[in-house]
């Protein structure tokens, strides 16, 4: 700090040393003179400069002089400093915003109290299938005997109409303990926290609002807290309201929280009169308990409890919180940051290769400033300056970038980015942008200018030689630099292909169905006013014929929310097949998805029939129950045999049989990701109706969907003006969304790759001009001897091939590490797929062959007398 | 250089803070004094004169002040500092030492 500080001071009395030192030795010479002293012979100002220079002037002018010098000699070559710019800018701004996603889901800590001692508990339940769910009564006996926990709390999500307000709406709301905010150490903004009673059955009708909800629908109104609010029709007092920035630990953000309400005493009779399950178990550990101990500790009072009638197997996972929320995200951010780092390397390295290019255009500058006696050791700064003046504007352009890219990202991104608290930019990240700043100053500064640190330029001059480049090691170095380029190129262009094929049949492949002029309404029918079935029917009924008369409007078929395809449906029925012994073993179980839908749905979503016939809308509550089931159940349970006229009890109606009357083509209901299950499809009508509350409306017209969605809603609200419309959007959108995570990353890693292609492509052309200007002398000597151009030129690509060769064998081998990275996120594509690598390599080979035939061509026109004077 | 003798390393700034513990000078009474007490042997060049008395300053040995010379003309004149006087005794026992094991050296 001093030395700063003295240095400040000496530059600004800079001036006036130099004045007085001039005075002062004036003055010397004057009496030296007057008194007939000898005069020395000495240069004033080299006397002046050495008596100065122990103000260590020279150093911060020398620096000064450079960064003004540098600022010219890039000024002069615009194009170089653009692309220079341009490239690491894109680099640097495209990984400081990946980072922001890393730092947001896996960095910075979760906003409560301790964040590290929390955990999320459930029980895994395996029969048929697994189920992470766990027995109320089992929750209540933990949070009793446990040893290794602070505290436990349970929450529930449920989707809720808000009513009462302006709107209805449909909202996210939570059942949560009491004990949750406590727990994560959140206290509410206004009013106060759920109250201990509220887990009791009878006593749960207390709400919290968010934050954003107590806004946008109460309009900020503070003396909200004791008002009522109304629940799917059932009135809840407002408790409090919860602070702006509180993060609920789930998945979605709780629009409202609600007390839990579990009628404890009944759950722990364990008698079967009373039996929920709870979803989300968050503890708090003791301190120094590790997750494993705290399994432990659970799986010994476990074992001490009754396990029900269908006797499931119980075993207990213990996951950190965090990795529990963000577990996904977590792994797609870590790939989005290796392949933007990959990227900014190409993107550096490249333009190594270019100001290399460069320095060998102005080597003779160069040489004469060595010459005339510039201190190697100055050349070489001088060239640094140069180059971090680049990289610090590169990374103030990326910063900036980074922060346009982080507003895209919070937008058009599928994590819900903006629940991490907006991908806030911290210490960490600006600590991760100026490491990036130092890596790019050392990868593309330090290389041209340690090459200029082993030759003499002088004798070089001397010589009559191309002097920077005249070294044969130097030049293998720079064949390096070139073929890893190459090679990071393969690894993430096949990389990007993969997760692109994936995307690819996710989306298109064997959906089964046809999704054009498909739109898909949701609507949940609550319990409260919709209990009834023949409410719930004649609603339903109502709703279907007068959506089918909306102009326009070529059919509309009902069917069970979850399930629309591409579907979220993890549900699963079985059904006893008539004639059949009673299955004792699970596996032997028809299992398969349900849906209740009529003869129209598989008209609109274009699902072909294979056998028998389709529902009709004669098959009602009164004539013959019949169902239509898929290929996959037809063949998973009537091997070889025709399923039609085969009966079967299903859960729908209570010792009902079921004949099958046809056999449907398969379609993914379980998410894209997922092949087609057995699937038994129900005439609505002769269903029990519990689950088409949950309903679903596939509407088929050709009009956008702009002018059918006002017109559905109109006539919801004139059939129930309390009832809400969940969502309305085509199946497409539906699709899209689904498959919105892969195709994210495939989107990025795509570009990715085109960028990286593109810089492959210069830094080829950078190395292949270096090399071929290295070989001129030779090259012309060739020429005057009578060598073709074609001879040359096939020369020069020959070399260029070598380079191209090597990059693309250590491609290879990095694309098996790097696809084996992303071989989690993949579909129906196997890491090593050699189609796409061949693809890929091709391309690259194509594209750097292309970019080294520009310096060959340069090369072979090249009037080898001129050259040969010019020594 | 002529007959002068050349200077040893590190004895110029002992010398300059002798001179300069007689009174207040100003760099040209400083290579003179030195010239005149070593009965002209010594001849202090000002290529070695004002860096070491630049030096001397930054060390906080000597201060300078601007003022009128003996002909009426400004010069800067030099002043010994308590700091320098403290290293000048330093100095000059080691000198001694260091001059008195040489003799030693060639007597014998």
């Amino acid at each position: 700090m001093i030395f700063v500080r003295r240095t400040l001071r000496k530059l600004l009395r800079r001036r006036r040393l130099h004045a007085e030192m001039e005075a002062e030795l004036a003055h010397h010479r004057e009496l030296s003179r007057e008194q007939g002293n000898r005069i020395d012979l000495g240069n004033v100002t080299a006397v002046k400069e050495s008596a100065l220079d122990l103000w260590r002037f020279t150093l911060i002018e020398n620096a000064w002089r450079d960064v003004r010098y540098a600022f010219r000699s890039l000024g002069r070559q615009p194009a170089y400093t653009v692309t220079a710019v341009g490239s690491l800018a894109l680099g640097i701004g495209v990984c400081t915003a990946m980072f922001t996603v890393l730092n947001a889901v896996a960095l910075r800590p979760l906003p409560y109290t301790n964040p590290q001692q929390l955990v999320w508990v459930t029980q895994v339940l395996k029969a048929n299938n697994t189920d992470e769910v766990t027995f109320t009564p089992d929750f209540l006996d933990w949070r009793a005997g446990n040893r290794t926990f602070q505290g436990m709390a349970a929450y529930n999500e449920y989707t809720r109409s808000l009513t009462g307000i302006a709107e209805p709406i449909e909202v996210h709301t939570v059942k949560a303990s009491a004990a949750l905010l406590p727990l994560l150490g959140i206290s509410p903004l206004l009013g106060r926290n759920l109250p201990q009673s509220a887990d009791f059955a009878g006593h749960e009708h207390v709400a919290l609002l968010s934050h954003a909800i107590w806004r946008s629908r109460f309009g900020a109104d503070r003396s909200i807290v004791g008002k009522a609010i109304l629940l799917d029709g059932e009135q809840y007092i407002v408790a409090g309201v919860l602070p702006e920035h509180f993060l609920f630990p789930g998945v979605e953000q709780a629009d409202i929280v609600t007390g839990l309400g579990k009628n404890e005493a009944g759950e722990l009779a364990r008698d079967g009169k009373v039996f929920t399950v709870v979803r989300n178990v968050i503890g708090r550990l003791k301190p120094g308990i590790t997750n494993e101990q705290a399994r432990q500790d659970l799986m010994a009072i476990q074992a001490h409890l009754p396990v029900p009638p269908w006797s499931p197997t119980i075993t207990i996972k213990v996951l950190s919180l965090r990795d529990h929320l963000f577990g996904n995200a977590k792994v797609t951010s870590v790939v989005l940051v290796a392949g933007s780092l990959l990227f900014l390397l190409i993107a550096s390295s490249n333009v190594g290769s270019l100001s290399l290019v460069r320095l060998m255009q102005r080597d003779r500058e160069l040489a004469i400033r060595r010459v005339l006696g510039a201190a190697r050791t100055r050349v070489i700064s001088q060239l640094l300056i140069e180059s971090s003046l680049l990289a610090v504007f590169a990374a103030g352009l990326g910063l900036l970038m980074a922060m346009g890219i982080r507003t895209l990202l919070i937008a058009f991104g599928p994590y819900r980015l903006s629940i991490y608290g907006n991908l806030p930019i911290d210490l960490r990240v600006v600590a991760f942008a100026s490491a990036l700043l130092l890596l790019t100053i050392l990868v593309f500064g330090m290389l041209p200018a340690l090459r200029m640190s082993d030759f003499h330029l002088g004798e070089a001059v001397a010589a009559g030689q191309t002097p920077i480049t005249g070294k044969r090691h130097n030049l293998r170095l720079l064949s390096i630099v070139g073929a890893a380029e190459i090679a990071i190129v393969i690894a993430l262009s096949s990389s990007a292909a993969l997760m692109l094929k994936s995307f690819w049949n996710m989306r298109y492949k064997e959906l089964g169905f046809e999704s054009q002029h498909a739109i898909a309404a949701t609507i949940n029918l609550g319990t409260s006013r919709y209990g009834d079935k023949n409410r719930e029917f004649s609603f339903i009924n109502q709703l279907l014929e007068r959506t089918a008369a909306i102009p326009g409007v070529e059919a509309v078929a009902p069917t069970v929310a979850s399930e629309i395809p591409p579907g979220e449906g993890d549900n699963t029925n079985n059904a006893r097949i008539e004639g059949r012994p009673l299955p004792t073993n699970s596996r032997h179980k028809a299992i398969h998805q349900a849906q209740e839908v009529n003869g129209a749905y598989f008209k609109i979503l274009r699902i072909p029939l294979l056998e028998g016939r389709l529902p009709r809308d004669s098959d009602t509550a009164n004539t013959l129950p019949v169902v239509v089931v898929n290929s996959q159940f037809a063949k998973r349970y009537f091997q070889g045999e025709s399923a039609l006229g085969h009966r079967l009890q299903t859960g729908e109606r209570e010792n009902t049989w079921y004949t099958i009357v046809g056999v449907v083509g398969d379609v993914k209901t379980s998410g894209l990701a997922a092949y087609p299950q057995p699937v038994v499809y129900t005439p609505y009508e002769q269903s029990d109706g519990g689950r088409l509350r949950d309903l679903g409306v596939i509407i088929r017209s050709a009009l956008p969907i702009g002018s059918v969605a006002p017109e559905f809603r109109r006539i919801v609200r004139d059939l129930d003006p309390e009832q809400p419309v969940a969502s309305i959007e085509t199946i497409d959108q539906r699709l899209n969304a689904s498959v919105s995570r892969p195709r994210f990353t495939a989107d990025i890693l795509f570009v990715f790759s085109c960028f990286g292609v593109l810089l492959a492509i210069i830094g080829v052309y950078g190395i292949v001009t270096c090399r071929t200007r290295a070989q001129m002398r030779e090259i012309a000597v060739r020429q005057a001897l009578g060598a073709q151009p074609a001879a040359i030129i096939s020369n020069i690509l020959g070399q260029a091939s070598r380079l191209v060769v090597q990059g693309l064998l250590a491609g290879i081998a990095l694309a098996f590490l790097g696809n084996r990275l992303i071989s989690g996120l993949l579909y129906e594509v196997k890491p090593g797929d050699p189609r796409a690598l061949v693809v890929v390599c091709a391309g690259v080979v194509l594209a750097t062959l292309v970019a080294s035939f520009l310096p060959a061509l340069r090369a072979s026109r090249l009037d080898p007398l001129v050259f040969l004077r010019q020594d | 250089m002529g007959k002068s003798q050349n200077l040893l390393q590190g004895t110029l700034d002992l010398l300059i803070l002798h001179a300069l513990q007689r009174e207040t000078m100003h760099g040209y009474g400083i290579a003179q004094t030195i010239h005149l007490l070593s009965d002209e042997v010594l001849t202090v060049e000002e290529g070695s004169l004002y860096p070491a008395l630049s030096r001397l300053e930054l060390d906080g040995c000597i201060s300078s002040a601007w003022g009128l010379s003996e002909n009426n003309r400004k010069a800067k004149y030099y002043k010994i500092t308590g700091r320098g006087r403290k290293i000048l005794i330093g100095q000059q026992e080691s000198w001694t030492r260091l001059s008195a094991a040489v003799q030693q050296v060639l007597a014998r």
